[in-house]
């Protein structure tokens, strides 16, 4: 009877992969950028998205912010788009745009109707072919930056959560700073800077231009032949190799945020490169700790001892390395240490034992959700190949990562909370309020 | 292209031609500007697959493959009812159900839903259940029982009517919030289920009776709409609904008549005073009675659209890119079956809301006396149709459009003309529809903010007022005149004669005072030290756990902020308020400071206070009876670019050594007030200077 399950089970994920399939199409320009398309008649619209290997942990230690300040700068106009012209020529071809920054790369995207694809191209080729790189936009968009630091980091509650977290666990790798930077560095910093910052990272070369959704192959090969062919190589872009010591000491210390009224205790873990099969394996502890209401963590601190009002697991991947991060809020008078014990007692159980059948089972059906949720909207897709290209190096990734998380058994779950989630490994940090210092 | 070997001529003239030609492949494509349009996409809106089961529930099924999951989405689509005096039961009801069944506790129902990997929640008007298509059967059935088999256990819900109580504490003195809801109900009327908010006191009245009764009135089949939408089987789906919904029982539901609200016959400002608004919240509105079925409704769609539909819309640009009023201002024209409201809004600086007013309605008659251009008209267009085009992406959407053309009467082919309609609309139509929409001689202003310093300006617009409380009662105008008699001077000496008179208080060279606040329910404590001294020295510490966490040091000429282990110079701002003051009480300072003036008289809460305004930022609070310093409200800016008051609050004065202290000072941590309890004061004590190093 069990075999014959297995056989069901088998078939219908066999069915499942099959609908899911997402094809694609890449190559490289004579420059160097690399192209994906994902071709997808079924929707009325298209995704323009760039993606360029640069982030935090480029910058100069000096210079920290870089990556981020560009991803503002480069829309402030292009030889062909006057200054502050970007977003209108968007929205009143009734498409949308938006633009992020991580620690690893920076990313750019429109989305349009379909008959807009060369709009959209136009608008990216500009980017990187044309950027006005001057002291009017250098300075507006200082302003702005600071006005978004304030706004997000400073005046925000718990707005240096990630920032603490960063610095508990990085002491060599340029991890151990924030996206947004040093506002003193991007004071001291020249035009000349932000124009060789420009020169260096903004080539086609370090590029992936991905396009997805309802258009013309062949088409689009010439559009995009068209639009970026004519954009030079750029040089070779140096990468950084630095490695870090192992923490083998658990720290402990208080951060305070005038920002907040209810404290917060973080565990913090140093796991290895989001393209390590232990932090896919990492992902699934969270899950089990404190995903829905009947996940550990949760049940056990938020629902039954009530004494916590907020119970997270979080692994947070990143390129050369990830980290891992429990954190919780106390429900009244509860201590941090209160919680710190329950989050322990979990973390513990998940290294003796091995978790259930039904949780295994649970497990998987969640991840199988997500995976299939996310390549629900042509934005996520986009956004999908673009990263497993260029932080994964194998964009089908996004059909087969699914099966990594499939493959996953229990005991390795049980394995890597051993590995990495030992109390000798964490940095804890008591996130409390402050009193703000201006009364 | 054939080359003709044996003339070298012509060979070497289409190799020329042929390298003109490559490079003009590039330079076929014009960058200077942005590159024209393809036609526009053919939009495939799917059709849903329907029936309707015996109970009246009518089911709307889209099947659609791309991706191996379903959802449900279940609405009760019941005429809006009046809750009255107990409103908030219909909140207390949804947050009540979804937590277990007759059948299965609310653990295993949890424990369920997420082994599946689902999503599932409920409400008085509805449910919602998303899955992957192998599970979906089992959350619909989840969903199904949930919905016709729910549990109101006493205990949770005594937990949900706590919380409900204190999301309306919560927002008690929100300026925004109570704005929402005072225009709400004076603009359908406070007997219109549109107008009607809950209060302590309604959610007060409500029993457990109350929320079985109103979910056994309500949550009924009759007017009930599930629609399904994903990876599913039509017949297969069809004969499992049937089985799971048919059990639903059919009931009454009596449709009260709606009472009529009724319409402005001149234009109205109506008043909500709160002294401590520090922006007035503006709200500019008239009824309106348009369905989505009506010929205007994409006229009327685009004009509001240019008017205010947007941050590139005309009150956004004339408000805050050109005026710099106000972080925002819109507008909205909703329709309804039953009755909607044109509504232009901005949230504005104290000293410009009488201008603001006035130039929300100076937009509201531009769009009904002068034609919009071509450009903005051609721009709001393209506006809808890229939204539209991009929203079809969901298969939500599909679901939603069908739903709405059943709901609202609309033509069947509605969705399928859309674009054309909006594409048909003219200058003249948005100039009429203007007209007929918004009423630009029956608007109702609802304005709520500080009135003693905007009431001034706003009633010298050529409008009624009237007067109404947080509650949208009508009451009668505030008086912010002040007393006779009072000024600064007697006020500052009253306070000085309260605490021991001036003589006495000059005499204080020096003062020492430590407190300590409990934080984490009693966990930690937070100590502050400070000792001040003639002429303008300071320093104070604040202590926790015996660790100095922060230290400000002022000696009368510099000083410094010490904070985590850095050091940094005193703020140039700081220094010179201190220099100009004169600890230990800076209060002697103020007579004969010209920034300091007498503001208004806060009556709150049957208290009278005077009240004196120090800086740009700051108020500080005198009980009129006793003379005592009560608090000071300082402005301090707010994560989304606003400003929020924070009060310190003075409280529990004791005499030492003849003269009047606060031994609770009450400082704002975040939104909560941290209790400092003075633990020992010395006047005069014995310091030195290097108390000030």
């Amino acid at each position: 009877m069990k075999n014959f399950i297995s056989v069901i089970i088998l078939c219908l994920n066999a069915e499942f992969l099959l609908s899911q399939k997402i094809d694609f199409h890449e190559y490289d320009l004579d420059n160097g950028l690399h192209v994906i398309l994902h071709q997808d008649a079924s929707v009325p619209l298209v995704v323009t998205s760039v993606m360029y290997h640069v982030g935090a942990k480029d910058e100069n230690p000096e210079r920290t912010g870089f990556a981020h300040f560009f991803e503002h700068l480069l829309f402030e106009g292009t030889k062909n788009i006057p200054k502050g012209e970007f977003m209108k020529i968007v929205e009143s071809n009734g498409g949308s745009l938006n633009a992020n920054t991580s620690n690893d790369r920076t990313y750019y995207y429109e989305f349009f109707p379909s008959n807009k694809l060369e709009l959209g191209l136009w608008l990216e080729s500009e980017r990187l072919m044309h950027p006005v790189i001057n002291q009017i936009g250098v300075d507006t968009q200082n302003e702005v930056v600071k006005e978004e630091k304030r706004l997000g980091v400073d005046n925000s509650p718990y707005g240096h959560l990630f920032e603490q977290i960063l610095q508990s666990l990085f002491k060599k790798h340029p991890y151990k700073w924030t996206t947004i930077g040093s506002m003193d560095h991007l004071d001291a910093a020249t035009l000349e800077e932000f124009q060789e910052f420009n020169k260096k990272y903004y080539v086609p070369n370090n590029g992936v231009l991905v396009l997805a959704g309802n258009f013309e192959i062949d088409e689009a090969k010439r559009m995009v032949e068209d639009y970026f062919g004519p954009i030079p190589r750029g040089n070779e872009i140096p990468r950084i190799n630095i490695k870090e010591d192992p923490i083998s000491q658990e720290t402990r210390k208080e951060f305070f945020d005038a920002n907040i009224q209810i404290p917060m205790v973080l565990v913090c873990y140093r796991t290895p490169s989001m393209k390590n099969r232990d932090a896919y394996v990492l992902d699934m502890i969270s899950t089990i700790l404190s995903d829905g209401k009947s996940s550990r963590l949760y049940k056990k601190m938020v629902d039954e001892k009530k004494i916590s009002l907020e119970v997270q697991a979080v692994n947070v991947g990143l390129e050369d390395y990830g980290g891992y991060v429990i954190l919780s809020l106390p429900l009244g008078e509860n201590s941090l240490d209160d919680l710190l014990f329950n989050i322990e007692e979990e973390v513990v159980k998940l290294q003796n034992e091995l978790i259930s059948e039904r949780e295994y089972g649970k497990l998987q059906n969640i991840f199988e959700n997500t995976f299939v949720s996310s390549n629900a909207s042509m934005a996520g897709v986009a956004n999908s190949l673009a990263r497993y290209y260029m932080l994964y190096g194998n964009t089908n990734l996004i059909n087969e990562q699914i099966d990594i998380y499939k493959s996953i058994t229990r005991e390795e779950i049980r394995e890597v909370a051993r590995k990495y989630l030992n109390k000798n490994q964490r940095a804890i940090i008591d996130y409390l309020p402050k009193k703000d210092e201006s009364q | 292209m054939k080359v003709n070997k044996k003339n070298m001529k012509n060979l070497s003239i289409t190799l020329l031609f042929l390298l003109i030609f490559s490079s003009l492949s590039y330079g076929q494509i014009d960058r200077s500007k942005p590159p024209k349009s393809g036609p526009a996409p053919v939009i495939n809106l799917g059709k849903p697959q329907t029936f309707t089961l015996k109970n009246g529930m009518k089911v709307l099924v889209v099947e659609n493959h791309k991706l191996p999951r379903a959802y449900a989405n279940l609405s009760i689509d019941n005429k809006p009812d009046y809750e009255g005096e107990i409103k908030g039961v219909s909140s207390l009801v949804s947050s009540l159900m979804g937590n277990g069944t007759k059948s299965i506790s609310k653990d295993e129902f949890n424990e369920e839903v997420d082994y599946m990997g689902a999503t599932l929640s409920l409400s008085a008007s509805g449910g919602y259940v998303s899955s992957l298509k192998r599970y979906f059967p089992r959350g619909l059935e989840l969903m199904a029982d949930a919905l016709i088999n729910p549990i109101f256990p006493q205990e949770e819900y005594d937990k949900q009517k706590n919380i409900l109580i204190d999301n309306i504490k919560s927002y008690e003195k929100s300026v925004q919030d109570i704005a929402v809801r005072v225009n709400g109900k004076l603009v359908y009327g406070s007997s219109h289920p549109f107008g009607e908010f809950s209060t302590i006191e309604s959610v007060n009245n409500i029993s457990l009776d109350d929320v079985i009764n109103y979910y056994q009135t309500y949550a009924k089949p009759n007017n009930a709409y599930l629609t399904i939408v994903g990876d599913v089987d039509f017949d297969k789906i069809k004969k499992s609904v049937t089985k799971l919904f048919n059990k639903w029982k059919k009931g009454n539901i009596a449709e009260l008549a709606l009472p009529e609200s009724l319409d402005l016959d001149q234009i109205e400002v109506n008043f909500v005073d709160m002294p401590n608004a520090v922006q007035s919240e503006i709200y500019v509105n008239n009824l309106i009675r348009i369905s989505m079925a009506h010929p205007d409704y994409f006229a009327l769609k685009l004009a509001n659209q240019i008017l205010g539909g947007s941050a590139t819309a005309r009150l956004f640009m004339n408000l805050r890119e050109d005026k710099g009023f106000t972080y925002g201002s819109y507008s909205s024209a909703s329709t309804s079956r039953y009755i909607s409201s044109f509504s232009a809004s901005a949230s504005v600086r104290n000293e410009v809301t009488d201008s603001s007013v006035v130039e929300i309605i100076k937009e509201i008659n531009r769009i009904r006396t002068e034609d919009v251009s071509e450009e903005e008209l051609v721009g709001v267009k393209e506006k809808y149709v890229g939204s539209f085009i991009m929203s079809t992406e969901r298969p939500s959407t599909i679901a939603g459009y069908a739903l709405n053309i059943d709901k609202f009467d609309l033509p069947e082919d509605f969705y399928e003309t859309y674009l054309e309609n909006f594409q048909k609309v003219t200058i003249e139509d948005i100039q009429r529809v203007a007209n007929k929409y918004f009423l630009a001689d029956n608007l109702r202003i609802v304005v709520v903010g500080k009135g003693s310093e905007i009431l001034n300006s706003l009633e010298k617009l050529p409008y009624k007022m009237s007067f109404y409380d947080t509650y949208a009662n009508l009451t009668t105008k505030p008086d912010f005149s002040k007393p006779k008699g009072i000024s600064k001077t007697t006020i500052i000496n009253k306070y000085l004669d309260a605490i021991g008179g001036r003589e006495k208080i000059e005499s204080v060279n020096a003062l020492m005072t430590m407190g300590e606040a409990a934080l984490q329910g009693g966990a930690m404590t937070i100590s502050l030290v400070t000792i001040q001294a003639k002429p303008n020295k300071i320093s104070v510490m604040m202590l926790m756990m015996g660790n100095v966490m922060m230290k400000q040091v002022f000696n009368g000429e510099e000083g410094y902020i010490m904070q985590q282990g850095q050091k940094i110079p005193f703020p140039e701002e700081e220094k010179q308020k201190l220099l100009s003051t004169s600890l230990p009480f800076e209060e002697l300072s103020w007579f004969d400071d010209e920034n300091v003036v007498f503001s208004f008289v806060s009556e709150e809460e049957g208290t009278k206070e005077y009240v004196l305004k120090t800086d740009e930022k700051t108020t500080v609070y005198f009980d009129a009876n006793t003379g005592l310093k009560t608090k000071e409200v300082t402005l301090v800016p707010t994560p989304d670019g606003k400003v929020a008051p924070q009060s310190t609050v003075y409280d529990d004065y004791r005499e030492v050594d003849g003269i009047l202290f606060p031994f609770v000072i009450k400082v704002p941590m975040g939104p909560q007030l941290l209790d400092f309890h003075i633990k020992q004061i010395q006047v005069n004590p014995n310091i030195s200077d290097s108390d000030f190093n």
